[in-house]
């Protein structure tokens, strides 16, 4: 049904490479979904834009090749005809449903514009029973207050099923969906994957679906496509991708997908504990008017402790309160309530020097690659600037800057650069040296390889792994994410809306769970029964931790 | 919703508490005796009079009574009496507020029509031929100094070329009509809106170009809708928000540049009813004067904000 | 987690940039010279009655003509910049101090104090500024410095907002977050992490302000509320108000003067603005 072939995009000159896609033909079928894998930069993006018209003015005009949709040559229709494709025939779900939406505009009359924009004028009446009836159809219990609300008044999840109520709304033959799960929740995703197949099985549309991740594509794809700096490498249906992967760069995207399981078996229990909380309680009052304001309980009465050479993870989905454990931690923010103890010291009652001494063992690794270093600082002034702030004289503090960064993974001559020069993976090893540069206690890392591609981020967790086993680092892991959980903790405390439902090692959490918002958490993770737990977890040491 | 323009409502009587004592605080300011400085240059300078003024005034009082005395007088209309044209400010300020409304707000409808739709036309096709030519027409009249473009204006079209009178309001001698009235404005006008164009054009301009990156237009696009549609739904009722937000700050300054014009086209209203007081030293005068422009200024902000939370439903969410 | 964009699809805007800041150096320069050397340059002085009245331009002599009393307009366009480039400089510095000190305390203690100064702030943008500056002039008595007092009074406040807006995003980046946890202190954060990142949009916004202060110093100086011992561009074109009939040249060449100026200077803010931080900036 759709044909692609041979087709290229070029760059403008003066970019990275010449093309952002070259030479990539596939296709797919009525009712079947392509997968379009990659990781960022790959083209994967720029190829489902193309598909539909939709990439950027500046590589319109440098588009080549065939893209064939039924008897219709997409490649030579001018942007009239195009208009004529766009919802009716090809339908786009985007990546980030909250910038998606029109903000000032009701849900509803968005939807309503796609009967509108391909001449359908529908009696007021007859309109909104079709509106109504479409969010229905997408899952929203509530349709005629959702079609009457704004975009920010509705959470990520109902968002999304907005966008794919618009994209479906004329039963197009074929769906784009861009990484239309990412910004998700892992529970969430779950369901909009399974409103997709539903969807598909009931219109026999064909989907293109674009991911980075292959655990999605092992749940929902009929053809796998895996790009790499804008070529296809390899192509062929789900099985045989996934089982006998040709091309080396598939077989080393499928190795760093990170499998559930513990990664060592728990050794260090009952250790004296390194850090203690107690009743931990964080809220924030919103504003509502003018006077009136509502209480957002973030923390309710969240205790738990971390010996010492422990590596703890703190699980949970967005809103579960796990960054503002972080943050109050770090004492970023103040508490509302509860103790934090530190070998036995409290922490709160800490004043000046005392308190500045207790913060240094308490260090913190965040998650973007890309705002957690400052642009204008050289990386060895960034590394040097906590040691030199404690006393440490400057000379010495460079010298064990420059031996941290080498520890992990950065060569001599990296020290005098700024952070633009970086990848995002080697900004992450530098922020991992910052916060060690101190000698912590205790190291939090916060979604600290959430950002960054399934390779780059195996090869952090593989970093994080050695400098726990070499240095009996211990460690606060924060993470969204079971599977990572389990390659680097001992223990997995899992949150839910702020306040701590289980609490366990690793092992026991993942085969037996407790709590039924646990056992919700692990059916969620996408192609967890296609991926294979067979992969000895000692496997992933092997990969190199150069990058 | 309600509660959000009450909000607005108490914020802006604060603004209003605090311009007043702004103006007391000012006439303190003034070097000597603020008794002699109302008086001011009314030539009446014996020691009675100016005995009979500080009574007046209550400024043999302590400072807080007098400032309490000042705001109830100014909040029942009673800014004081001009010695130099021996009548109440407020029936002089009333009697010229006609005129300089006219000016102002044709300015300020004028540049904004004017101002927005070119801006809107340059966004849409940004980089384009159109764009360049509206950029540097642009660049060229944010850069002209307004007094001087009235000179400018009055050398060519009163002067060289003999079209349209120079100065005053046609009304002088009770004989006028509406013709003659917006021949003698539009000189004026053009004057006060030139800048306030550019203003306009450089931020509906940047406006469009901001939202037409925004995702929603690619969502938009990818149901089919024309760009025309596209545009008048979803990019410009984005694209104004900025432009309201600036439209009533910009309000206030229309009103302080209409002193120049209308001192330079002899226009009979406020603006040159407080220029006059500033020259003769008429402190009376001048601070009622500041006071009607800084109020009108409050006035169109709250008018503003009201329109901001009809376009606007997250209004409510930011505070 | 968004992915990281890596495909750069910004049309390389370069030459076009250089074009506009070429531009508005040059003209600058120009005139920084033209101050510098007036005394050298300039054909008389500027009050120095040198010919007869009313010399059309072009006249032996008189290049841009003379006035009701025979004085050279040229000369008085020459001295006439010194009063605008001094009066627009310093007092866009003292208003950027200003803003700047005010913005970065709101925007980094945040809370009260910001609370209590961006009140101020919003009150005096909501302030008719050229009427305030006006006022105050007469008050305090016209002369070079109670102009550029009461420009830098009223011209603070957007840079105010703007330093505040940079400082709150600033705040929360991660690199400030890291540092606060590092232990560093909160003169140290401002110092190295808070200031050199601010300061793209406020040397943008600088040049603006200079821009505009000339124009406040024209329209003062213009009304005959200056410092009149001082030539200055704006009151050339007011003493030339009643003379239009008799003598356009006296009002154009100054008023072509400052045009030139508010030009270059507008031309260079963009120029920076979106050299070093890529944003548009909007202009006021």
């Amino acid at each position: 049904m759709l044909h692609v072939q041979n087709l290229r995009v070029g760059l403008p000159v003066g970019g990275d490479r010449a093309f952002a896609v070259e030479g990539v033909s596939f296709e797919v079928r009525p009712g079947s979904t392509l997968c379009l894998v990659g990781e960022s930069g790959s083209g994967k993006t720029v190829t489902g834009q193309t598909v539909a018209g939709l990439q950027p003015k500046l590589l319109r005009e440098r588009t080549t090749g065939i893209v064939r949709l039924g008897d219709v040559e997409l490649s030579k229709l001018d942007e009239r005809q195009w208009r004529a494709i766009r919802g009716r025939e090809i339908g786009v779900v985007f990546q980030e449903p909250m910038t998606a939406l029109n903000p000032i505009m009701p849900i509803g009359r968005q939807i309503a514009e796609v009967f509108e924009a391909h001449g359908m004028m529908l009696g007021k009446a007859q309109m909104r029973e079709r509106v109504h009836g479409l969010l229905e159809r997408v899952g929203i219990r509530d349709p005629a207050r959702i079609a009457n609300s704004y975009s920010f008044r509705i959470s990520g999840g109902q968002r999304q099923r907005v966008m794919i109520a618009m994209a479906v709304a004329l039963k197009p033959k074929l769906l784009i969906a861009d990484e239309p799960t990412t910004a998700l929740d892992v529970t969430t995703q779950a369901q909009v994957l399974a409103l997709l197949a539903d969807l598909q099985r009931e219109t026999g549309m064909g989907i293109l679906f674009v991911t980075h991740d292959f655990g999605i594509v092992a749940d929902i794809a009929t053809d796998v496509a895996v790009m790499q700096h804008g070529h296809l490498v390899e192509m062929g249906s789900k099985e045989a991708v996934l089982r006998t992967p040709k091309h080396p760069y598939t077989a080393k995207l499928l190795e760093a997908v990170p499998r559930l399981g513990a990664a060592r078996p728990c050794a260090v229990r009952r250790a004296a504990p390194l850090i203690e909380v107690t009743g931990m309680c964080k809220h924030y009052s919103i504003a509502e008017g003018l006077l009136k304001r509502r209480r957002l309980d973030a923390l309710k009465d969240v205790s738990f402790s971390v010996c010492r050479g422990e590596v703890v993870s703190l699980v949970g989905e967005s809103g579960s309160g796990k960054s503002t454990i972080a943050r109050c931690l770090t004492k970023l923010i103040p508490m509302d309530g509860g103790t934090i103890k530190l070998n036995g010291t409290n922490l709160l009652a800490l004043k000046g020097a005392e308190l500045k001494e207790a913060r240094r063992k308490i260090q913190i690794v965040f998650q973007d690659p890309y705002g957690s270093l400052d642009p204008r600082q050289k990386i060895i002034e960034s590394v040097a600037a906590g040691p030199i702030a404690h006393g440490t004289p400057k000379r010495q503090a460079r010298d064990e800057a420059a031996a941290l960064l080498a520890l992990v993974g950065l060569g001599e001559n990296v020290l005098e650069r700024f952070p633009h020069e970086f990848s995002g993976g080697q900004r992450q090893r530098i922020g991992i040296a910052r916060a060690l540069a101190v000698k912590p206690d205790l190291l939090i890392a916060d979604e600290a390889v959430s950002a960054l591609d399934v390779t780059v981020q195996a090869q952090v967790l593989q970093l994080l792994a050695d400098l726990r086993d070499r240095l009996g680092l211990t460690m606060l892991f924060i993470t969204h994410d079971l599977r990572v959980a389990g390659q680097v903790s001992d223990r997995v405390i899992v949150l839910e809306n702020g306040g701590i439902v289980e609490e366990g090692p690793a092992e026991a959490v993942f085969s037996v769970p407790r709590s039924a918002y646990t056992r919700r958490l692990l059916d969620s993770i996408p192609g967890l029964h296609v991926i294979s737990r067979e992969r000895p977890a000692a496997d992933c040491r092997k990969l190199s931790v150069a990058s | 919703m309600t509660s959000y323009i009450g909000s607005r409502l108490i914020k802006a009587l604060g603004i209003l508490i605090a311009v007043v004592t702004l103006n007391f605080l000012l006439i303190r300011l003034v070097p000597g005796d603020p008794a002699t400085v109302i008086a001011g240059e009314s030539g009446m300078s014996d020691p009675a009079f100016v005995e009979s003024i500080r009574r007046a005034y209550g400024l043999d009082q302590p400072l807080l009574l007098q400032l309490k005395t000042y705001l109830l007088n100014t909040f029942t209309f009673d800014f004081g009496f001009s010695y130099r044209l021996q009548s109440d400010v407020i029936s002089l300020i009333a009697e010229r507020l006609p005129a300089t409304l006219a000016l102002t707000g044709a300015a300020f409808i004028l540049s904004l029509v004017v101002g927005v739709s070119l801006g809107v036309v340059a966004g849409a096709r940004a980089d384009g031929k159109l764009d360049l030519i509206i950029r540097l027409v642009t660049l060229t009249l944010y850069s002209i100094p307004v007094f001087w473009i009235g000179l400018m204006l009055i050398l060519i079209f009163s002067v060289k070329l003999r079209w349209l009178p120079a100065s005053g309001t046609g009304f002088e001698y009770g004989d006028g009509d509406a013709l003659t009235f917006l021949r003698h404005l539009l000189l004026p006008v053009v004057t006060l809106s030139l800048f306030y164009v550019a203003v306009y054009v450089r931020l509906a301009r940047t406006s469009v170009v901001d939202v037409l990156h925004l995702d929603f237009i690619r969502t938009a696009r990818s149901k089919g809708m024309a760009g025309g549609k596209i545009l008048r739904r979803h990019v410009l009722p984005n694209a104004m928000l900025p432009i309201l937000t600036m439209a009533s700050l910009q309000a206030g300054n229309l009103v302080s540049g209409s002193i120049a014009v209308e001192t330079i086209f002899a226009w009979p209203g406020v603006g040159r009813l407080g220029y006059e007081a500033l020259m003769h030293r008429d402190y009376n005068m001048l601070l009622g004067v500041f006071l009607t422009s800084a109020a009108m200024v409050v006035l169109l902000n709250i008018v503003s904000d009201i329109l901001y939370v009809l376009v606007d439903p997250r209004i409510e969410l930011v505070k | 987690m968004s992915q990281p964009q890596v495909l750069s699809l910004r049309k390389p805007a370069f030459r076009h940039l250089d074009l506009q800041l070429v531009i508005g150096c040059a003209i600058l320069t120009g005139l920084g010279l033209t101050v510098l050397l007036a005394p050298v340059i300039s054909p008389f002085g500027p009050w120095e009655i040198t010919g007869n009245p009313y010399l059309p331009p072009l006249s032996d002599a008189h290049l841009f003509g003379t006035d009701m009393l025979g004085r050279d307009v040229l000369s008085g366009i020459i001295y006439g910049a010194r009063v605008s480039l001094l009066v627009g400089i310093v007092s866009a510095l003292a208003a950027i101090c200003i803003g700047a000190v005010v913005g970065g305390f709101a925007g980094y203690f945040g809370g009260v104090v910001d609370d209590i100064l961006m009140r101020l702030t919003e009150f005096l943008q909501t302030m008719p500024g050229l009427g305030l500056a006006l006022v105050l002039v007469a008050v305090i008595g016209p002369s070079v410095w109670s102009v550029v007092l009461a420009i830098a009074l009223v011209s603070w406040p957007s840079v105010a907002r703007l330093m505040r807006a940079e400082f709150l995003s600033l705040r929360s980046r991660e690199y400030v977050l890291a540092a606060t946890v590092l232990g560093e202190s909160h003169w140290k954060i401002v110092w190295t992490h808070m200031l050199p990142n601010a300061l793209a949009p406020i040397i943008s916004v600088a040049s603006l302000k200079v821009a505009s202060a000339i124009l406040t110093e024209s329209t003062i100086s213009f009304l005959g509320l200056g410092d009149m011992n001082n030539i200055s561009w704006g009151m050339m074109i007011g003493m030339s108000q009643d003379q239009l009939r008799n003598a356009w040249w006296m009002s154009v060449f100054p008023g072509v003067a400052l045009l030139l100026t508010i030009i270059a200077l507008t031309l260079i803010s963009d120029g920076i603005g979106r050299w070093l931080g890529g944003r548009r900036q909007s202009l006021l």
